[in-house]
């Protein structure tokens, strides 16, 4: 630094130029006391520290786990079984022309056929979605640094996903051909129960890895439910919840949420699903 | 070709560049070294571990930093705390840091050797005789060209406070050097 500079900052941090020159010595020699370069290999070894530190850093940045999600999203296509697919459209394609044909007196959208195909459409899906004797991908996935829970969420996401939108497209088909019928009712007519009784067979799943059973409950307890819609008449010693009343919605979503969380704390170890296929 | 600021850099780092990351150490690695050096009355060996443990620090809390935040402040402030938490770790441990450098200074390593001409361990003996906060502001202000503004956050105390420190640590600083003009 030269000397004007020097006397400049000294008068700047002491106020007073008389004591900036009667320091500008003492700064002077201070300069003469050097310090040593670093060394290549100190350099190198916290360079290299710091490069792994960085790739955990990377790992728990919210693009990098969005990325790994959608990889991990994009594989599991492939691996649920391909009927699946083809099943749930059918199901919700012919509940949508059933609805379409059927004579609605206009009123409660909760009385279609197709609000009473989508839910059990969905379970059906996610009943499929993992089981020993139909994942013979299980045992690779379980070697693989991702988690069964985020594998199994994928899986969730995926299908329910799916079945969301053809039930949207339906109801979207529905409100179009049909006077009657309003977009936005009819899917909250069906969202609802659709989410629980998929929330249901998810737990079902991770609990039996049982496919037919657990659809066979969820189908019995949809059935029964709806059971004095479908058979006039009809009476049972005990009274059921209706599930597709609108003062049930919010009970449904609490209870899906609930069911969902369970299924995926009870699916996230490896060790339940090894034990279950032992 | 373009030149980052510390700042870029810094948002760079958090968005996992690891080329970024390397420019920053390469930046600041030897000025660093050279305050943490002098902060420890050239042992070099502590110098090194406090500039690697800045770094990792740094590194760890990269999220916490908010651009455009001055990042070179905040390097410094690391650097000074982890100082100032050696010496009160080694206070509490009855660690005697003279005895520790004099014992390395006996065994001669290469690092030693810089503290061998008497000119550079009178200055080093004179810095040490500052009290820390002084020799901080000292320091930072006149051998690695901090702004007023910068050491007050560095030392998280008003400008002023500085501003006294920097006078009183200065004329204690002559009288012990002795230096006419």
């Amino acid at each position: 630094m030269k000397d004007q500079d020097l006397l400049a900052r000294l008068s700047e941090d002491l106020g007073s130029p008389e004591e900036a020159a009667e320091l500008t010595p003492v700064i002077r020699r201070l300069e003469n006391w050097k310090a040593p370069a670093p060394a290549a290999e100190d350099t190198l070894r916290l360079t290299g520290t710091l490069y792994r530190l960085l790739k955990v850093h990377r790992k728990n940045t919210l693009s990098y786990r969005l990325h790994l999600g959608w990889l991990v999203l994009r594989s599991q296509p492939r691996v649920v079984q391909s009927e699946l697919w083809t099943a749930s459209a059918i199901v919700l394609a012919l509940g949508t022309l059933v609805t379409l044909a059927y004579s609605h007196t206009g009123g409660l959208n909760v009385t279609l056929p197709f609000v009473l195909i989508a839910p059990v459409a969905a379970a059906g899906g996610i009943a499929f979605l993992y089981g020993s004797s139909l994942d013979p991908a299980l045992e690779i996935e379980l070697t693989t640094p991702i988690s069964p829970r985020q594998v199994l969420f994928a899986r969730l996401v995926l299908v329910f996903g799916f079945d969301l939108l053809f039930g949207l497209a339906g109801s979207a088909i529905l409100s179009l051909l049909r006077v009657d019928i309003s977009f936005l009712p009819l899917v909250s007519a069906w969202l609802a129960p659709m989410t629980f009784l998929a929330s249901l067979a998810f737990l079902l799943m991770t609990m039996t890895l049982d496919s037919i059973l657990n659809q066979l409950i969820c189908l019995g307890l949809w059935i029964l439910q709806n059971s004095t819609r479908l058979v006039p008449g009809i009476r049972w010693p005990f009274p059921f919840p209706d599930l597709t009343a609108a003062a049930a919605r919010p009970w449904l979503w609490l209870v899906a949420v609930l069911l969902f969380s369970i299924a995926l704390w009870l699916g996230g170890g490896e060790e339940h699903w090894m034990r279950k296929r032992a | 070709m373009v030149l980052f600021s510390d700042e870029e850099l810094a948002l760079g780092i958090q968005r996992g560049r690891a080329d970024d990351l390397t420019l920053l150490v390469e930046r600041h690695y030897s000025p660093l070294l050279g305050f943490l050096f002098r902060m420890t009355g050239g042992d070099h060996a502590l110098a090194e571990d406090l500039v690697q443990e800045t770094f990792l620090r740094m590194l760890s809390k990269i999220d916490t930093y908010h651009y455009p935040r001055p990042l070179k402040p905040w390097l410094y402030a690391i650097a000074v705390n982890l100082t100032r938490d050696h010496y009160k770790q080694a206070e509490f441990r009855h660690t005697d840091s003279e005895t520790a450098n004099l014992e390395t200074a006996v065994t001669g390593t290469p690092e030693t050797e810089l503290l061998t001409g008497e000119e550079t361990q009178r200055l080093a003996a004179a810095m040490d005789s500052l009290p820390p906060l002084q020799r901080e502001a000292i320091l930072l202000r006149y051998l690695h060209d901090l702004t007023l503004n910068e050491i007050s956050q560095v030392l998280e105390v008003p400008v002023g406070t500085v501003k006294s420190r920097l006078s009183l640590g200065l004329k204690r600083l002559k009288d012990t050097l002795k230096v006419d003009r």
